[in-house]
């Protein structure tokens, strides 16, 4: 089933990319395409289920707005800090999100890192992560958590 | 000009005026860290405004469905070579510039490597 998901994918993008629909280079493409998806399609589709992997971009394309607006709000605060308007005072925090998956934790960490006076240096074992902002109402925007419980909506239960 | 190519002008200086910003920022700011923030993020906005704007005259074609794979491409691995970066200095044991520690720049050996590490 991964082998199907990770085809239709590959296939979309290779028309896409090439643009070609005449039958020669359709079968190249749809050789290509197989192979590709014959090799890889467990990394590509991540082996868990495929329903699953499908809620889960879905939940992900409904985040992004509300990503996309705070990246652009934040970018203002730095463009002000950067010409002198505002000041900066630097600040290292510690906090351990409750996430349960792979996923979830990567996308909470992209997010912050994407977020404008926020970036993740760094993930513990133990799941504790290391915070670098760019001034304290940064830094308290993370420590209140709205992004974490946004990450957590999307990654939608642990790992199978 | 039509309308579309007056709207991908703003979008295309606005996203210059980013990526002036976080230049800018890259020469201000004090320490390595600070600079990841400037150098990272307004490059990530910068980029996919430019590119935004160069997607809007085109309309729905081949070409602007490459252009948008080339935003979400740098929405993912912006933030996450800037996290290395980051990682990578916090491994290595530089500390952060911090705004009342006395003098503010006294670690200018790291600094300079941080810049190196940068470019």
């Amino acid at each position: 089933m991964g082998f199907v998901v990770a085809w239709i994918m590959l296939a979309v993008l290779w028309l896409g990319l090439s643009g070609f629909t005449d039958p020669v280079h359709l079968v190249f493409g749809a050789v290509s395409v197989t192979l590709v998806s014959a090799l890889s399609h467990r990394h590509l589709t991540g082996g868990g289920s495929v329903g699953r992997g499908m809620a889960r971009l879905l939940r992900l394309a409904l985040y992004m707005p509300w990503l996309l607006w705070q990246i652009a709000a934040a970018n203002l605060d730095v463009m002000l800090r950067i010409f002198g308007v505002r000041e900066i005072d630097p600040c290292v925090v510690r906090f351990k999100p409750d996430l349960e998956s792979d996923f979830g934790r990567v996308t909470l960490a992209n997010s912050i890192t994407l977020t404008p006076g926020t970036v993740t240096v760094d993930i513990t074992d133990d799941g504790e992560y290391i915070i670098h902002a760019l001034t304290r109402e940064a830094a308290d925007a993370v420590l209140t958590r709205v992004m974490e419980a946004k990450a957590r909506s999307v990654e939608g239960g642990s790992d199978a | 000009m039509t309308v579309l190519e007056i709207i991908a002008t703003v979008v295309i200086a606005l996203g210059a005026l980013v990526m002036l910003a976080g230049a800018a920022g890259v020469v201000r700011f004090p320490d390595f860290y600070s600079r990841l923030h400037a150098a990272g993020k307004a490059d990530t906005l910068g980029q996919g405004l430019i590119l935004l704007g160069l997607a809007i005259p085109i309309g729905l074609s081949l070409i602007s469905f490459k252009i948008a794979l080339i935003i979400l491409f740098i929405f993912i691995f912006n933030p996450t070579a800037t996290h290395a970066l980051a990682r990578g200095a916090w491994t290595l044991g530089l500390k952060p510039w911090e705004k009342h520690q006395g003098e503010p720049r006294t670690d200018d050996e790291d600094d300079d490597h941080g810049e190196e590490d940068h470019a």
